[in-house]
């Protein structure tokens, strides 16, 4: 089972989202109408998964399809929208992370964000 | 238009019944209400009736509000069934308010019950509807609401014991409720020390989940007057869908949205209310609705809880049921559950957990989740 939202490019992982013409404000998932302004001038656009961390937290108590403890939170990519995923470890607000293919729930196919190496 | 009022109220403890089923339980609370009010089940004239997970955990997505009205011997009347997350009941209520509102009926009754104890996840967090997506990257509720927690505590500078008052104050208040769950006092260390859920939410700063229903007969002001009962003003009904991004702001405006949007139709200023029942499904939660329905400053919540302005004896006891963080949280149940203890209160029959001279009270209740934030914020405010 893999993720159908997202492919990988030479190691870099792009998520399937969406770009309005109009404001040129960027979302994942993808969209068909603006949240922004509303528009209908919109078209898909793969957003590289790279960004700042919003927030962490370590989840001792994980849902179904998981075994072990996981570390869930928000980043911010650098095109614009938030995204709820899973990180590698626990990161402070303003870290920099990038997606690296991972299994998700039940073993999935996806990715997961660690602290990013090189500076950007 | 004429005025709404709450003219009875009824519910059932909130606990875990392994033994009650949903037409059980309905039917205690909607006797229970009709009888508190004066009135004949069958003069009721329409039924709105708030579940969430009925359809998921006992194959009963439609339909339970008939179930419960023809086990009290009423069929032939409009039924409607209201599924709005854990707003469900608050919502129920609100088509009630509304209902009676338009002209188009005298009595109606609003109607929550749910019945968790039997999902198969014991242990687990309860999931939410709709996350498919976020749920394969490991959303949960008190993952969500952790997260919401980090962006607050950083806002603030307040901490993790801080809000651990919250579930302590809650438990005070409901050693005082027969209707709660969990009565016995807890401590910080207790809440603090309890097993972790998703940092810096720890079990006891989540609330349980749990069975029961409630019930609320709503009638117009021709109807009030012929009662002899005690009856309570709906002063302003108002919900709203999720229009936030509470991971980023450490609050929830779309919270402040609905409060502001009540007080301007009730033209009751966020200083007059003496008593309130807000979503404490976590203890972060409750510390940032005082500040996004004005029951404090901004940025003062944890001042409030700390001062102990919002425990019974304050400036404006929150949650004194007990809280969902007490009483559990049976999603269709809840929101009427908080009516009820709103109405005990103003009607000054809540015995040691009454607060002194209570006029005006509120009700909110958030549900669900939707693109980075809740789904629905509902804000009910009442006066005698």
């Amino acid at each position: 089972m893999k993720l159908l939202f997202f492919h990988t490019d030479g190691g870099a992982v792009l998520v399937h989202g969406s770009r309005c013409e109009d404001c040129r404000a960027a979302a994942f998932p993808a969209r068909r109408i603006c949240a922004t302004c509303a528009s209908r001038n919109l078209r898909p656009e793969n957003l590289p998964a790279r960004g700042r961390v919003r927030a962490t937290s370590r989840v001792s108590t994980p849902p179904f399809g998981f075994d072990e403890p996981i570390t869930v939170g928000v980043v911010e990519l650098d095109s614009g929208p938030a995204l709820f995923s899973l990180f590698t470890e626990p990161l402070p607000r303003g870290a920099a992370v990038r997606a690296v293919p991972g299994p998700v729930r039940s073993g999935t196919d996806g990715f997961v964000f660690e602290p990013a190496k090189e500076q950007r | 238009m004429t005025g709404v009022h709450v003219a009875g109220v009824g519910m059932t403890p909130f606990g875990k019944f392994p033994d009650r089923g949903l037409e059980d339980l309905g039917l205690e609370a909607v006797l229970a209400a009709v009888d508190d009010a004066g009135l004949h089940q069958r003069e009721v004239q329409a039924v709105y009736a708030g579940h969430a997970r009925t359809g998921r955990l006992l194959g009963r997505e439609n339909g339970v509000g008939q179930l419960v009205m023809a086990a009290a011997g009423v069929r032939g009347i409009p039924v409607t069934g209201v599924g709005n997350f854990c707003a469900s009941g608050s919502t129920a209520f609100r088509e009630a308010v509304m209902a009676v509102m338009t002209g188009l009926y005298d009595v109606v009754l609003a109607l929550g019950v749910e019945k968790l104890s039997v999902r198969p996840e014991k242990g687990k967090p309860l999931t939410s509807d709709g996350m498919e997506l976020e749920g394969e990257f490991g959303f949960t509720p008190p993952a969500f609401f952790a997260l919401v927690a980090q962006a607050y505590l950083e806002k603030t500078g307040a901490s993790a014991d801080d809000l651990a008052q919250v579930a302590v104050k809650n438990r005070a208040h409901a050693e005082h409720n027969p209707y709660a769950q969990y009565r016995k006092p807890l401590t910080a260390e207790e809440v603090l020390g309890s097993r972790m859920i998703a940092d810096p939410l720890t079990l006891l700063s989540c609330c349980p989940t749990g069975d029961g229903a409630a019930a609320a007969l709503v009638v117009s002001d021709r109807m009030a007057r012929r009662l002899d009962r005690k009856t309570v003003r709906v002063e302003a009904t108002s919900l709203l869908s999720g229009c936030g991004d509470p991971t980023a702001t450490g609050g929830f405006e779309v919270d402040r949205k609905t409060a502001h949007a009540a007080y301007e139709q009730a033209g009751i200023d966020p200083g007059d209310i003496d008593v309130a029942e807000v979503h404490d499904a976590f203890t972060v939660t409750e510390v940032i609705h005082y500040e996004d329905l004005l029951l404090c400053p901004p940025g003062d919540g944890v001042k409030a809880l700390l001062d102990g302005q919002t425990a019974l004896g304050g400036r404006i006891p929150v949650s004194t049921s007990g809280g969902l963080m007490s009483k559990g949280h049976p999603l269709g149940a809840t929101g009427i559950a908080q009516v009820h203890e709103i109405v005990t209160q103003l009607r000054g029959e809540a015995g040691a957990r009454q607060v002194e001279r209570a006029t005006a009270g509120l009700t909110h209740c958030a549900g669900g989740f939707l693109d980075g934030d809740v789904a629905i914020s509902a804000v009910h405010l009442f006066s005698v």
